[in-house]
């Protein structure tokens, strides 16, 4: 029964204290979030540890939930927040501010994974993986956004607080640099 | 043939979606999953109430509070203990006569007016106290009890404690009619005349025994005590019983006898009886060799 409810009543549910409603939420959103996580910091036990911050805010923030936007726009600001958290400390052009809707794109894309990791990885996943690394932060993210949550611009706007216009030069400029690294395999 | 240009205007390219999700690999692993469903769970489970600190600390503020008020109470008692009845009460309840408590209390007011009659008759009556020196004491009247009271005033004594002790400097029995005023005044005896008008009227009834008795004791204690120039301090029983020794001495007899302690050298005794004259007669014009 619990299956077929949307994410928001689930997550009411939960919200309740009902734990079971939490596990079904958990299971539609743990591939989506951490393939997300992956392409956008490009290393997997980075990926593993901004996953379960993630997934502990929303634990935290259980009983202040309220359903004002759909529930994968509120989690995916969660992870918005937490990925800009994480260029703050380690990017090497640190951010002046927040709400700068350049910051995202003057970040740099994410080094190369290591040679050893290239063998293991299918190589057409290695190219897109490479593709989208070489993507702008805010531009890789728009894309991740649509693709691996099932986003609209609406709620990419929602959960980056920007504009959907903003949103939709992004997912343009990503789609255009996409297909050029990928048009062969298209 | 221009290649086909997928619609990215409405924010998707579905040839790029289908690739990036048939590549799409990487999943959470199985530790990460169950340490994230543990802590949902662990954040259903009811937390203790913590009570607010003034709850918590109910308890030994209650404690202090009441040993604060007992020490406050103890501090108060101390310092300003209740007044019992104990302590009045015993002298009431072991007063055997009220009628005696009665002449104790109004002896003061007795003495007062007598002395305030006796400064009166002192200068007139000097050259007769002369000849009456030797003369016998009078007789102990019972019209020398002390004059009669109003009402109110007599209840109003009778609640009052013992007097305190007659103007004579040996203090007197608590139970005394005036007492040094009688003894060898001739100087005061115009007053004592007065005196014992007055007595007469309602003093009658008390038995006499115990005013004479009084009397004889205090009016000894008037009297000047044996030479004793070594103990400066007496105490009054043992001035009480020097006066039972000696004899009442008129006030001649008295200054006579100071006289002599003079000449014999007993500065000391001599100024303290002196002292002693000075309190019961105090307008008592002194020769010039004494003053």
């Amino acid at each position: 029964m619990e299956q077929d409810w949307s994410d928001e009543r689930l997550m009411l549910a939960y919200r309740d204290g009902d734990g079971a409603a939490f596990e079904h939420l958990y299971q539609r959103y743990r591939t989506k979030l951490y393939r997300h996580l992956a392409h956008q910091c490009g290393d997997a036990r980075l990926a593993e540890e901004l996953y379960q911050d993630i997934w502990l805010k929303v634990i935290a923030a259980r009983s202040t939930y309220e359903p004002l936007a759909s529930f994968a726009t509120w989690i995916f600001r969660i992870a918005h927040h937490r990925l800009l958290d994480h260029y703050r400390r380690n990017s090497r052009d640190a951010l002046t501010t927040y709400d700068d809707e350049d910051a995202l794109d003057a970040i740099p894309a994410p080094e190369h994974q290591e040679p050893s990791r290239i063998a293991e990885r299918n190589a057409i996943a290695v190219r897109i993986s490479d593709a989208l690394a070489a993507l702008p932060a805010a531009q890789r993210e728009t894309f991740l956004m649509a693709e691996t949550g099932g986003m609209t611009l609406e709620d990419i706007a929602a959960a980056t607080s920007t504009g959907r216009e903003t949103v939709k030069s992004r997912m343009r400029y990503a789609l255009s640099k996409l297909r050029g690294s990928l048009e062969d395999l298209l | 043939m221009t290649p086909h240009k997928p619609p990215i205007d409405n924010g998707s390219d579905p040839a790029l979606s289908k690739l990036f999700h048939e590549n799409a690999s990487g999943e959470p692993s199985a530790t990460l999953d169950a340490a994230i469903l543990a802590a949902a769970h662990e954040a259903l489970a009811p937390r203790p109430r913590q009570r607010p600190w003034w709850l918590r600390l109910q308890a030994p503020f209650a404690v202090a509070a009441t040993v604060v008020l007992a020490v406050m109470l103890t501090l108060t008692m101390e310092h300003n203990p209740p007044e019992t009845l104990e302590s009045g009460a015993k002298p009431e309840a072991s007063d055997p006569s009220p009628l005696e408590q009665k002449r104790s209390d109004s002896a003061v007011n007795a003495e007062k007016r007598v002395q305030s009659e006796a400064a009166q008759a002192a200068k007139p009556a000097a050259p007769e106290a002369k000849t009456k020196s030797a003369e016998t004491l009078p007789p102990p009247k019972p019209a020398l009890a002390p004059p009669p009271a109003s009402p109110a005033a007599e209840s109003a004594l009778a609640d009052r404690k013992p007097a305190a002790p007659p103007m004579a400097p040996p203090p007197a029995a608590p139970a005394t009619a005036p007492s040094a005023f009688e003894a060898p005044s001739g100087v005061a005896s115009g007053a004592a005349g007065k005196l014992s008008e007055r007595a007469d009227q309602p003093a009658k009834a008390e038995p006499e025994a115990p005013l004479q008795k009084a009397r004889s004791v205090t009016a000894m204690d008037a009297a000047p005590a044996p030479a004793s120039a070594a103990a400066p301090v007496r105490s009054r029983s043992e001035m009480r019983n020097e006066a039972q020794i000696t004899p009442r001495l008129s006030a001649e007899e008295w200054i006579s006898r100071i006289r002599q302690l003079r000449q014999q050298g007993q500065e000391a005794e001599a100024t303290r009886q002196l002292q002693a004259f000075r309190k019961a007669y105090p307008d008592y014009n002194l020769p010039e060799d004494l003053r």
